[in-house]
């Protein structure tokens, strides 16, 4: 394999941070997941799963692992608080207490910055915390586990319902070199709780970085997860994140993930049906121009009987943007009355455009149902016109198309402050889109 | 989730079908002697007495597949071939006086075909077709060669189009799959023992279907085919290929290279009836099929049609494919596969967008039951000037017992905004509602399998030029009795 890569740079700088990093428990985790990423190093598009992702801008870029932060009063990051939710807030990949606001919780809740979780909380975190995600043939987890600093550490315990959503917010400051983060994310929901989480990321206009995320999460019985993701890195981030998700009985996980950031970013997110009943439904999308690609990846492994999936993502591209789908359903031998469905369609708006989809189906069982659709092609001309015909300007209409096409992604969340806190992050790439 | 009582049997008896058409000929063949190295690659050339430049093409191919590594992307699993241990050319003897007219043909061969249910002379006949039957690996027997060469179409064995039309051959062959092409085309480009060509010139609507009937026969020999199909501006040509093997216990290798190259105007309809011997209900024997199958078209509303109806092989390894390149082309593939027992197939189509306003249509049945494994992994493409490109995909599975798989994996790659891509794709078990209807109408659970798997591949089967449709839909209803119920 070609080494021309900063592998060495990266575990070279691992020995250097290796002190630094909190939680001294989880020491022997982070040297096993280094020499997995050592042994492994960067997926290529050799691999299948990263066939139409290639991370050599990545690759070949120095990054840092870690800079100094200087207090904020947080005024520039408000626009993208949102409200009535509890906060934590990680700046250049380390907590900020200042900018982050709990409030009262209810008996037995853990909401912590991970940073603070690992110090004090090795009984809550262990048995959790980097076991559900396998570092195995997945070197940016390996990665990620390596560097675990901060990130959000929510634990429910049975029966509670969160009422206010929990934000973690995500901003690098850094514009002097190029940072590598690796947030990390930790939420067990026990049985028969539930809660909603808003991971959302950006950055100030001219830093470049890599955020390499990572977000584990584990539902009891009946519980329920609600998942709100929103991209709004930098034009010259980088940003690669996993989301695993292990499901017992009768519980829910509802995603919606929306990017509209990054110069290269890729959304993986991995769901284990582990109890019958389980449900998940992950929606998401792109929205691209310039030279942005995205990647979104999903995989559904239905292992038990009665289990149900449903996968919408919608991605609109102009420029010279490039988006991949890479949709998979694992029905296993035991797996029988799954029902999976799965929605993949892209809006190409400039001839430079490409679109990559492969919403991949293996069935082991035979009582199940499962389709999946995909599309690609440009607004539709007779709704165009329509448009124009009662008058509205074409660039108007445009607009109302592709509202409503994202929009199909939107809708998946109630109304209210997740919808417009997503949705902002559309309105801004229209508006952006206008300006040009 | 265990099967309705009353179709159990029917699913049992899936592992235990035996393969019809399990028999062997004695006929003494002439062998090269085991292996491959460049002395076998000039044998069989020698053998054929081809031209000097055919040679070279063959030792170039041979070098460059000596650099390959096998492939092991496809969803199959099968042991480690050992490309020593195998003949690469076996011919039945008096092959230097080979057979006029079928009166000549040795009887023992017609016996052959009269066993598979396919009487040459008969069908001939009555279904107008002229039959090019391949045994083994040299051409036996060609009929309605003069009202073919009345239209000015060419229709031989390649091994005899090297010598009779040698320039078009030169210039057509490895045109579309490229020596370099992949590790089997390949191997295929270096030992190709023989094949079909056709060439329909300008203008003329080929009179017949042309048909040829594959059969491998010799024990430890792997087939190599070559198909090369050209049809000149404005013409059409239906060809038919169909295949049965006989019951052996060592696995063989299977090859085949097929080139279509249509022209401004010209249409290819290329369907295919595959049944050769799957292996034992323990996997064990069977062909090991992996064929490399690709159509170019060259010239503007140029057509290409796949049809193919897949039920043998232990392992299938086959895509299709279509380059759409003129203006206006279409290409076409419509599919049926069905895995059985151990049965592995790997299969689906490319369809690759050139030119502007080309189109594109796939239509995927995949059937697996017993503990078959069935993958549809399929390639639309539209390059970044495929304006007004068009693709609609459709793959659907039916899973017949608890212990086969069925996979989609299609790849959708899409750099044009003017182009529009569809893929659909469902899987279901046979529901029992439609299962008890049948039965409650007198059908037995047979049977109504049976019907129900026949109308879920209607689509396809109706692509069928008729003389292959009755063939095709018996073939279907002797896999599926029995085997899938």
């Amino acid at each position: 394999m070609a080494k021309s890569d900063n592998t060495a740079e990266i575990l070279k700088s691992f020995e250097q941070a290796r002190e630094s990093l909190p939680g001294i428990w989880l020491a022997e985790t982070r040297t096993d997941a280094i020499s997995r990423f050592g042994e492994a190093g960067f997926p290529t598009p050799r691999d299948e799963s990263w066939k139409y992702t290639n991370l050599r801008p990545i690759t070949r870029s120095m990054f840092y692992p870690f800079a100094a932060v200087t207090p904020s009063n947080g005024a520039e990051w408000s626009h993208l608080f949102v409200s009535g939710a509890d906060r934590i807030v990680i700046r250049n990949g380390a907590y900020d207490a200042n900018l982050s606001s709990v409030g009262d919780l209810p008996n037995g809740v853990v909401l912590r910055p991970l940073s603070v979780a690992l110090e004090t909380g090795q009984v809550q975190l262990e048995g959790a915390l980097a076991r559900i995600a396998a570092v195995d043939d997945a070197p940016l987890v390996a990665l990620n586990t390596a560097f675990i600093r901060d990130g959000l550490a929510l634990i429910l315990p049975k029966g509670v319902k969160l009422d206010r959503p929990v934000q973690v917010l995500h901003v690098v400051e850094c514009s002097e070199v190029q940072l590598a983060l690796h947030p990390r994310s930790l939420i067990v929901a026990g049985d028969n709780s539930s809660a909603t989480v808003i991971e959302t990321f950006a950055g100030t206009d001219d830093a470049a970085y890599w955020t390499n995320a990572v977000t584990e999460t584990r539902l009891g019985k009946n519980a329920s997860i609600r998942l709100v993701k929103r991209q709004s890195e930098t034009i010259g981030a980088y940003h690669t994140a996993l989301c695993q998700v292990s499901l017992d009985r009768d519980a829910r996980f509802f995603s919606v993930a929306l990017a509209a950031g990054a110069a290269l970013s890729r959304n993986e997110t991995k769901v284990s049906f582990n109890g019958a009943g389980a449900d998940c439904t992950l929606a998401g999308g792109a929205l691209l121009r310039r030279r942005q690609h995205a990647d979104n990846t999903t995989e559904a492994d239905h292992r038990v009987a009665y289990t149900t999936s449903n996968q919408v993502f919608r991605n609109v591209l102009d420029d010279q943007s490039r988006s991949v789908f890479q949709g998979g359903v694992i029905v296993q031998q035991d797996a029988q009355k799954t029902d999976s469905s799965q929605s993949n369609r892209n809006l190409l708006l400039s001839p430079g455009a490409h679109a990559d989809a492969k919403p991949e189906l293996r069935i082991f069982a035979d009582d199940v149902k499962c389709a999946h659709g995909a599309t690609v092609g440009d607004l539709d001309r007779e709704a165009l016109f329509y448009l124009q015909s009662r008058g509205i300007p074409v660039g108007r209409a445009k607009a109302l198309l592709i509202e409503a096409f994202i929009g199909e992604v939107l809708e998946k969340l109630p109304e209210g402050v997740l919808r417009d806190h997503v949705g902002d992050a559309v309105s801004g790439w229209m508006d952006a889109g206008e300006g040009a | 989730m265990t099967p309705p009582a009353e179709t159990a049997p029917v699913i049992e008896e899936a592992a235990k079908s035996e393969y019809k058409y399990g028999f062997v000929t004695e006929i003494d063949s002439e062998f090269a002697p085991k292996g491959l190295n460049e002395d076998i690659v000039r044998f069989i050339s020698a053998k054929k007495e081809e031209p000097e430049w055919l040679l070279e093409w063959r030792l170039t191919a041979y070098r460059h597949w000596l650099t390959m590594k096998e492939p092991k992307w496809a969803f199959v699993d099968y042991p480690e071939i050992d490309f020593q241990d195998a003949y690469y050319y076996a011919a039945p003897k008096r092959d230097e006086d080979k057979p006029q007219s079928l009166d000549e043909v040795d009887p023992k061969l017609l016996e052959t075909y009269e066993k598979l249910g396919i009487p040459l002379a008969e069908q001939a006949v009555l279904a107008g077709v002229a039959v090019d039957a391949v045994f083994d690996s040299v051409s036996v027997a060609t009929t309605f060669k003069e009202k073919l060469t009345e239209a000015g179409v060419v229709f031989c064995p390649i091994s005899e189009a090297v010598q009779t039309h040698p320039e078009l051959v030169q210039k057509y062959l490895g045109t579309v799959v490229p020596y370099t092409d992949n590790f089997y085309a390949t191997l295929n480009s270096a030992v190709f023992s023989d094949g079909t060509f056709v060439y329909v010139p300008k203008g003329v609507r080929c009179p017949m279907e042309l048909s040829t009937y594959f059969r491998i026969n010799a024990a430890n020999t792997g087939q190599f085919e070559r198909t090369l199909i050209v049809a000149d501006e404005g013409s059409y040509v239906s060809y038919l290929e169909g295949c049965t093997a006989p019951m052996r216990d060592e696995n063989q290798l299977h090859a085949a290279v097929v080139e279509l190259i249509a022209m401004e105007g010209a249409e290819i309809k290329y369907s295919t009836v595959q049944n050769w011997y799957p292996g034992d209900e323990d996997g064990k024997g069977g062909i090991y099929n992996f064929v490399t199958k690709r159509g170019i078209c060259k010239g503007a509303n140029s057509k290409i049609s796949w049809t193919q109806v897949e039920t043998g092989s232990a392992v299938t390894w086959k895509y299709p494919s279509c380059v759409l390149e003129g203006e206006n082309s279409v290409g076409e593939f419509y599919s049926v596969a069905i895995t059985n027992n151990r049965q592995q197939a790997d299969t689906g189509t490319k369809m690759v967008h050139v030119g502007k306003n080309t189109k594109s249509t796939i239509i995927s049945k995949g059937i697996s039951a017993g503990k078959g494994q069935n993958t549809y992994r399929g390639l639309v493409k539209a390059l970044a000037g495929a304006e007004g490109a068009r693709n609609f995909t459709q793959c659907d599975s039916l899973l017949i017992g608890d212990e086969c798989g069925a996979h989609t994996v299609p790849y959708i790659e899409v750099g044009n905004p003017l182009s529009q891509v569809e893929h659909e794709a469902t899987t279901s078990k046979i529901s029992e509602d439609q299962l008890f209807y049948c039965q409650q109408r007198g059908l037995d659970p047979e049977e109504a399998v049976s019907l129900i798997v026949n109308g879920f591949c209607k689509e396809v089967l109706k692509e069928l030029p008729m003389e292959f449709a009755v063939e095709a839909q018996k073939l279907l209803g002797v896999t599926l009795e029995g085997s899938v119920g």
